[in-house]
């Protein structure tokens, strides 16, 4: 066992710290090239910092028309990024008039890309941002997760604006379609209006942040025409429909706070009406959810502390209760039951051998979510769902061509076990798969 | 030197004083243009605002915190008020500007 065992320690260790090393001093250099402006193979201070400059702006100019120092300094003046950046340079490498290629790391100290792949984007103001205010606005989005993020970017608003097809996946969706060879007609109406109210203080005290979020959810189709494919699923009747009318609060609660390392916890609130466009059923829902902050254990935020292993958990306590006031003709259950639930949400992020140089650049990343809610009456229903999804670049398109073509290949693993008997969902699931492009 | 007479701490200590905070709560490799909500190595990968927070209530709004940071008792400091792009150069510039 000893003489199996060891061999493969050893030359997974020589593996990894291979895989861990450094930029090559030629590609270093090849890097520093691109903001050497004199090209005497040394950094002035001038050209450190364009090279900060690159770093703090985040690498949004093409290096093949660098801003004049002029531009940088007047930048320089004004941005605390850029003044933290060269703080943080001189007490690495110390004060100097001049850096020989060999001291500085092009990677680490300006983030500087590949010399054979320049940036496109126009060039950046140089003064700093306002912030994002608390302050409250409507939204229409496909769905309840595609509300913005609060006090971040709103990345589903901004992926909108990226093109129709991306507007189609994030905002809701009216449509309509038939089928020419049997005449199916299809009509659909789903998405989620709302409007969100961010605020600083709050019940949960001063110092705690949060947002309030009514909404109201749809979800509609219509089949018609003489091909309507009835009989082909149970899915398939003359329609389909949903109305949830919601208010959600959302606050961070400090507590445990200065425990252990823990720094908090947030209470997520959902009360649902949930019915259909006739009003048919009438089930009034209150979801509860419970996730804890700690950083030094991983929770709500990355742990970077090993060189091996970056993660983070997002452990939430979940609760549900309900009553079925009418049943409709969309629920499962029957008028007069009550269901609730009661059981943990967990997300694990886990990015291994971050550092590794095939690695850096693109890192993988497995997200694993599961959940169980253990029924608590005898009417509820079972809900459980595990799913993991991973995706690497084994190779970038655009990392140059190979032979007459320049293929992008990426690995894929998606792997679901989904079991929700109220939404009549049920998927097991496994694809492991490589897709490419050139 | 001037600062430190004037009773307010400079910009690069605050920040000194963040990246051993962040390291506290688990991050390395902190730098001023690490993001909040980025993935590492860009940013420290914080899931939302709310964990965010909840690092600063600890940190710096907690009185041991407000001791640390030269702020006043009511001076509190939010995720929100960080300017964009959020990252921890922006919450040192921001902390700076709000000392007592």
């Amino acid at each position: 066992m000893r003489i199996t065992v060891f061999p493969c320690v050893l030359a997974f260790t020589i593996l990894a710290n291979a895989a861990l090393a450094d930029l090559t001093p030629q590609e270093n250099a090849a890097r520093l090239k691109q903001i050497d402006r004199n090209a005497d193979g040394v950094l002035e201070n001038d050209e450190v910092d364009l090279g900060l400059y690159y770093r703090a702006t985040g690498g949004k100019f093409d290096l093949k028309f660098p801003p004049s120092s002029a531009q940088v300094a007047a930048f320089a003046a004004t941005n605390a990024v850029f003044q933290l950046l060269r703080y943080e340079f001189v007490t690495d490498h110390g004060t100097k008039e001049e850096y020989a290629f060999s001291e500085v790391k092009a990677d680490i100290d300006f983030r500087l890309p590949k010399a054979e792949k320049p940036q496109t984007d126009s060039l950046p103001g140089g003064t700093i941002p306002s912030s994002d205010r608390p302050n409250g606005k409507f939204i229409l989005r496909q769905s309840l997760d595609k509300a913005p993020l609060l006090f971040d970017t709103d990345k589903s608003g901004s992926t909108m604006t990226q093109g129709a097809d991306k507007l189609a996946g994030e905002g809701a969706l009216f449509s309509y379609g038939q089928a020419f060879n049997n005449g199916a007609e299809e009509w659909l109406a789903q998405g989620l209006f709302g409007y969100e109210a961010d605020f600083e203080g709050g019940l949960f005290g001063k110092t705690s942040i949060g947002r309030w979020l009514f909404s109201l959810g749809f979800s509609r189709i219509d089949f018609g025409g003489s091909g309507t494919p009835k009989t082909s699923s149970p899915r398939f009747k003359n329609e389909d429909n949903l109305a949830t009318l919601g208010v959600t609060y959302e606050g961070l609660l400090n507590w445990p706070q200065g425990v252990w390392g823990f720094t908090g916890s947030s209470l997520r609130v959902n009360v649902l009406w949930k019915s259909d466009w006739d009003f048919q059923s009438q089930i009034p829902t209150a979801e509860v959810d419970w996730s804890f902050y700690n950083g030094r254990w991983g929770l709500g935020s990355f742990n970077t502390t090993c060189k091996y292993l970056w993660y983070r958990i997002d452990p939430t306590i979940h609760a549900d209760v309900g009553y079925v006031l009418e049943d409709g003709k969309w629920t499962k259950s029957k008028e007069g039951d009550t269901f609730a639930h009661v059981g943990p949400k967990i997300g694990l992020a886990l990015m291994p051998f971050p550092n590794a140089v095939i690695l850096k650049d693109n890192p993988i990343v497995l997200n694993v979510s599961f959940s169980e809610f253990i029924d608590l009456t005898k009417q509820s229903l079972e809900t459980r769902a595990f799913s993991a999804d991973l995706s690497w670049y084994i190779r970038k398109p655009g990392s140059g061509k190979i032979g007459p073509v320049d293929p992008g290949i990426a690995l894929t693993l998606a792997f679901r076990n989904y079991r929700n008997v109220e939404n009549q969902t049920d998927d097991n699931s496994l694809l492991l798969g490589i897709a490419m492009g050139f | 030197m001037t600062t430190f007479l004037n009773g307010t701490l400079p910009i690069q200590k605050i920040y000194d004083l963040l990246v051993e905070d962040f390291g506290s709560d688990g991050k390395a490799g902190v730098h001023p243009d690490t993001t909040f909500y980025d993935n590492p190595p860009t940013g420290m990968g914080y899931s939302g605002a709310l964990p965010m927070q909840a690092f600063l209530n600890t940190y710096v709004n907690s009185s041991n915190g407000k001791q640390r940071y030269n702020l006043g008792a009511d001076t509190n400091i939010f995720v929100g008020q960080v300017a964009s792009p959020k990252c921890v150069g922006n919450l040192a510039a921001l902390i700076f500007a709000k000392q007592q």
